[in-house]
């Protein structure tokens, strides 16, 4: 009885831990798109209200899922604070107070940084360009995250479930 | 009237440091930062140098802040050379103008830049509401004055007094619209105004004076318009149009005395056309905002010297 009961913990356990891995390929991709979603309103905001950073952050941490809700808020507080030299920095003590939160691969946390330098120094046609390029790099990334996902996500999840029966028939 | 701090946080703590030992910052007036200078404060009419050269770096994060990290925000203020910043308080800004088909583009590498702390006096107007009311009308009236005597002071403060109502003096308050070209006025910052400007004042902020008062008469329907420093053609036309439409103008021009509307020839189709029925002359005598004399346009005399 004790034996059957912990050969199907182990075979839950191996396949929990397979599910949860591919989870996080499925997190990435929806991180990713959430960057997008916020790229975009940001995008509505100064290009047709002038928004300010702060006020147009604070904004968005309303409308925007986790981890993302609690970083652009962060960043919005720091900005209107001025406790911060640059945009850069808010973005950089934002996201490492939600690291645990995110699911984001180093090339796409990349791209968060390379926005957060270059957003808010100059006009209404230097961010159009720049969040141009950004919504253009994060569409790169989704695309190479849900390919990503398409090829790992079944394979994790079966590996878990055969290495726990694996080691089950090595426990026998 | 804003406070203090909205001018402290912006200012890096590279010159913050060297402001700790001053106690009292009621007397502020300016604080000027020139790249590889001292930075002067300006503290009751006396100028207190610090012991610190501000760096570029300094400047860049005074624009940031001052801008709320968004240049593009601000581009239009930027390109006038000043930025109105929460408080009401105005920092101007000096550097390299980028010029585009006649017309500046942008301000790029700021040499210099001067913050000047926002006054506001309640009741710098009280003494001279009684010569500009007539039988409950306001009278259509021009301050004349030289630069920083106080005139959008007591511009700001008549239009307080008109649209709030005076105690102690029969008259009924007023809807006012400020065509706020330069902020300066009301000081409004992301549309909010940072001065008491009175319960029945509307405001055309950052709007162009020669198209914001038609604007103003056919939205508002005011019975008053505030505007300061009038001076161009378009500016005269406008005014004109207000005078036929039935609204009262109070406006501002630089100047010395009266001789300086029939010297320039801008004003000369509204001098002919008697748009205006006192002036109020200030001079830099005595204190900020202090009266040289009233003129009388309709009397053809001073009626306060």
């Amino acid at each position: 009885m004790f034996k059957l009961l912990g050969c199907l913990m182990v075979i839950v356990g191996c396949s929990s831990i397979g599910f949860l891995y591919g989870e996080t390929l499925n997190k990435r991709l929806k991180q990713l798109k959430e960057f997008e979603k916020i790229i975009l309103h940001i995008n509505n905001e100064i290009t047709y209200l002038f928004t300010p950073l702060p006020e147009l952050l604070y904004k968005i941490s309303s409308k925007s899922e986790e981890p993302f809700d609690h970083i652009t808020k962060k960043v919005s507080k720091l900005l209107s604070l001025n406790e911060v030299e640059d945009v850069y920095e808010a973005f950089h003590i934002a996201i490492e107070e939600n690291r645990h939160n995110l699911y984001l691969k180093d090339d796409d946390m990349n791209l968060i940084y390379d926005f957060a330098k270059n957003i808010g120094q100059c006009d209404v046609d230097g961010q159009k360009s720049i969040l141009s390029y950004t919504k253009i790099n994060t569409q790169k990334a989704i695309e190479e995250a849900e390919k990503v996902r398409n090829k790992n996500l079944k394979i994790y999840r079966y590996l878990g479930v055969t290495a726990g029966a694996m080691l089950v028939i090595m426990m026998i | 009237m804003g406070s203090i701090e909205n001018v402290l946080e912006i200012i890096p703590m590279s010159i913050r440091r060297y402001m700790d030992n001053i106690n009292d910052y009621s007397g502020l007036q300016e604080i000027r930062i020139r790249i590889n200078k001292p930075v002067i404060l300006v503290l009751n009419e006396m100028e207190k140098i610090l012991p610190y050269n501000a760096s570029g770096e300094d400047l860049l994060t005074l624009l940031k802040r001052m801008s709320s990290y968004s240049i593009y925000a601000y581009d239009e203020e930027i390109k006038q050379g000043f930025v109105t910043i929460r408080g009401g308080h105005r920092v101007g800004i000096c550097g390299r103008c980028v010029v585009d088909n006649q017309k500046i583009k942008t301000i790029k590498d700021i040499n210099s830049i001067n913050i000047r702390v926002c006054k506001e006096i309640i009741g710098a107007s009280d003494g001279i509401m009684r010569y500009m009311l007539e039988n409950n009308s306001v009278k259509n009236t021009i301050i004349i004055s030289p630069p920083k005597c106080g005139k959008t002071t007591l511009l700001r403060d008549i239009t307080r007094n008109l649209s709030n109502g005076m105690k102690g003096r029969e008259f009924r308050p007023k809807q006012i619209c400020i065509v706020d070209e330069r902020s300066e006025i009301a000081a409004c910052f992301r549309g909010e105004s940072q001065m008491n400007i009175g319960i029945r004042t509307d405001v055309l902020d950052s709007c162009p004076k020669s198209s914001g008062i038609m604007m103003a008469i056919r939205s508002m329907s005011p019975e008053v318009i505030i505007c300061d420093e009038i001076g161009t053609e378009k500016d005269m036309e406008s005014v004109v149009a207000a005078m036929n439409s039935g609204v009262n103008l109070i406006t501002t021009i630089h100047g010395f005395g009266i001789e300086d509307l029939y010297r320039k020839q801008v004003f000369h189709n509204i001098m002919q056309n008697e748009v205006f029925e006192i002036a109020i002359v200030l001079n830099n005598l005595g204190k900020v905002g202090h009266i040289d004399y009233i003129y009388d346009f309709k009397k053809k005399k001073k009626v306060v010297t």
